[in-house]
């Protein structure tokens, strides 16, 4: 489906045709009136000749008349008759009607003609009778008192010379009229169209340019870009080139310095540079944002890599805006074409999501891999099924346990949910659950563990183990307004007591909101729950939040652990991080304790508790290995998801 | 400023035109008969003499359109 171009369009069909209209239109006119002129005339001249023709006849009764009078008898007199005839109506034919007695004089009318006359109508005085060769004028006239009547037929010329001087000045009007219109139209039409030719440049120009840069905008380059293969599949040649996306790297933070309009310059500037050094047959595009494109009919990898790799040293120059000096840097994303995509979107895609890797990987410059897509595709997919995975609760839960340091019993445990894809297996929670959160699902996940946990928790209590299950809450969580009364239901529920229960939280999630962390943190508290804060130490704000948030454990994270024999900073921080936190009532957990000599080292700082491979790793309640740990077996609870929100 | 967009054909056709139009003015008002008709007449007469002389017709420039066919830059 191919859009009208809109921008590329040109009016050059415009101009002639509104000149040929205006131009028809004069011609029109001028014809008609020329014509209805012409009729106009040829009736008055037939009107004046039919009066004419008229009088005649009058003349000829009345002549008869009064020689009749002059001669007191009462009868015609032939000879004079004859006489009139031959001196004034010699070119036509007369009927005399006089008692009762019909005479021809003059000349004979054809037989024709003849025809013609016998049709006459009584009732008019005149009329006008048209044969082939020639157009006659009657007239009748009666005498009073003689018993008289004259018909008159007399040739006409329909074109008279009495309408001579008339019809010469029509032709003349006739013509400069026509003159006139034509003229007229032309100019007008010609000032109207030149009119609308320039707004619609300019209104063209205007929304193919970008209003910052002065570039072709985005929606230009799709046209261009779309023209230019449909033209070169309608001539059955091929298309080949590169398709380059160029970003700028931290943006954001430009922005933030310098201040909007200081970017804005950033940008003029930039794009400024990457003009003049595009070779003239690339142009380079506005994309949008911090964002600007180009395409190139080489196909070679190596050449456009080196005028991608021009580009990024161009931007390298250190440039001044607003009074403060500071270098671009530039990411590139490159798509080759038609070997990566072969429609154009498709071919932008692979571009951008080119540079986005480009600019996450730290790299100038970098060619779209089909991979990349790929992953980006299974994680949507996956993200599209959490909501039916959880709705049908297609996850097992798993424990991991936290060991006492000094006495090596089982001090609590980690719940841990591993999801069973059918195709991909079990999928472990630092994977899904980003995929969680990013559904928003996270609230109905962490519910359906909470509800589980308890559960267990419960069972194993009422066969005698007291053994605390942590949960892990994501920081959106935190936003969930009724989960305190949810984990309240359901502890009531399960007739657990809250001691049993724990929740943990990673450090960079409390950062989320820390006035929120702290109202449900309270709660939690306040109902008995014990909080812990995981990953501690890789945040930027432990401190504070020792300081501000209700915690009863912390655990240190695996960082610090795994480099706690070999490296004598690390073992010095934790042993700091230990006595900082038993100093302020709280418990310590080292987490990802792997060999026993760190499970040493940690026992003489006098870490509280561990969790680590070194002890288990996460496993099922019906794992012999877990029945072990808690030296008793129950039964597990599923997973389901027959849960009241 | 005018510039030239008569081809000679087109020069020449206003030239007979002008100087049909003025003889008939001038030397046979009686013909003509009708005193506007003759204004008319001599007023068109002098146009296409203007046309003739300086190898422009105005309209023409206007509208943008040429039939000179030499060196000269018409807006079109």
């Amino acid at each position: 489906m191919a859009l009208q171009p809109l921008l590329l369009a040109t009016d050059s069909g415009l101009k002639p045709r509104i000149i040929m209209g205006s131009l028809g239109l004069a011609v029109i006119v001028s014809l008609i009136f020329i014509a209805v002129a012409y009729r106009l005339s040829t009736e008055l001249g037939l009107d004046v000749q039919a009066e004419g023709v008229e009088t005649r006849a009058k003349t000829l009764v009345h002549s008869l008349e009064f020689d009749a009078a002059n001669h007191t008898q009462d009868s015609i007199n032939t000879s004079y008759l004859e006489h009139l005839v031959a001196q004034h109506f010699n070119d036509s034919s007369i009927v005399v009607t006089y008692n009762g007695r019909a005479q021809e004089y003059g000349q004979v009318p054809a037989d024709a003609l003849a025809a013609k006359m016998r049709l006459i109508n009584d009732a008019d005085a005149s009329g006008l009778i048209e044969t082939e060769a020639q157009s006659y004028m009657w007239a009748k006239a009666q005498s009073d008192h003689l018993n008289l009547s004259v018909f008159l037929l007399t040739p006409v010329d329909v074109f008279a010379k009495g309408l001579d001087a008339v019809s010469k000045r029509l032709m003349l009007v006739s013509f400069i009229t026509l003159w006139i219109a034509i003229w007229g139209a032309l100019s007008l039409s010609a000032i109207i169209s030149k009119h609308f030719e320039a707004i619609n440049k300019r209104l063209r120009d205007a929304a193919s340019r970008d209003t910052l840069t002065g570039l072709y905008n985005r929606a230009y380059m799709q046209e261009a870009f779309d023209a230019r293969l449909q033209m070169s599949a309608h001539n059955n040649a091929s298309v080949q080139g590169a398709f380059i996306l160029m970003g700028l790297n931290k943006f954001k933070e430009i922005n933030e310095t310098i201040g909007s309009s200081g970017a804005d310059e950033c940008l003029k500037i930039l794009a400024q540079k990457l003009s003049n050094l595009a070779p003239t047959e690339c142009a380079i595009y506005r994309y949008g944002g911090d964002e600007f494109a180009c395409w190139t009919d080489q196909s070679d990898e190596e050449s456009i890599r080196a005028m991608a790799r021009s580009f990024v040293q161009a931007t390298q120059e250190a440039i001044t805006v607003k009074g403060w000096s500071f270098n671009l840097s530039l990411a590139v994303g490159i798509a080759l074409f038609p070997r990566d995509a072969s429609a154009s979107k498709d071919i932008i895609h692979c571009a951008d999501i080119a540079l986005q890797d480009a600019k996450r990987s730290r790299q100038a410059i970098l060619f779209y891999n089909p991979q990349y897509d790929e992953n980006t595709q299974l994680k949507a997919l996956l993200r599209n099924q959490v909501p039916g995975a959880i709705a049908r609760a297609d996850f097992s839960m798993f424990f991991q346990p936290k060991v006492d340091l000094a006495t090596g019993a089982i001090a609590g445990v980690e719940a841990l949910a591993r999801w069973h894809h059918p195709t991909l297996g079990n999928i472990p929670p630092d994977v899904f659950i980003p995929l969680v959160e990013q559904g928003r699902e996270i609230n109905a996940f962490s519910r359906l563990m909470l509800h589980t946990a308890i559960r267990q928790a419960k069972v194993w209590e009422t066969a005698g183990k007291y053994i605390p299950v942590a949960v892990n809450l994501s920081p959106y969580n935190l936003l969930d307004n009724h989960l305190v009364e949810f984990v309240r239901r359901e502890l009531e529920a399960a007739q657990l007591p809250a001691e049993l229960l724990a929740v943990e939280l990673t450090e960079s999630a409390t950062m989320f909101d820390v006035n929120l962390a702290q109202k449900v943190f309270t709660d939690f508290q306040a109902m008995g729950i014990k909080i812990s804060i995981d990953d501690f130490g890789t945040g930027m704000s432990s401190m504070s939040y020792l300081q501000t948030l209700p915690i009863d454990c912390v655990k240190l994270d695996r960082s610090f652990i795994e480099h706690i024999q070999t490296n004598k900073v690390a073992h010095s921080i934790v042993a700091c991080m230990v006595s900082l936190c038993h100093t302020l009532g709280k418990t310590v957990v080292a987490e990802g304790v792997e060999t026993d000599s760190q499970a040493k080292a940690l026992r003489e700082i006098g870490c509280d508790q561990a969790q680590g491979y070194l002890f288990a790793r996460p496993l099922r309640v019906n794992d012999q290995e877990l029945i072990d740990w808690f030296r008793t077996e129950v039964p597990a609870v599923p997973m389901d998801s027959d849960i009241r929100a | 400023m005018l510039i030239k967009n008569l081809s000679p054909i087109d020069r020449g056709i206003r030239g007979i035109v002008a100087v049909v139009a003025l003889v008939a003015a001038l030397f046979f008002p009686d013909a003509i008969g009708d005193p506007l008709l003759r204004g008319i007449l001599i007023a068109f007469g002098l146009l296409n003499a203007i046309s003739l002389v300086f190898g422009n017709c105005l309209v023409y420039q206007i509208a943008g359109i040429s039939t000179y066919k030499g060196a000269n830059s018409s807006d079109t």
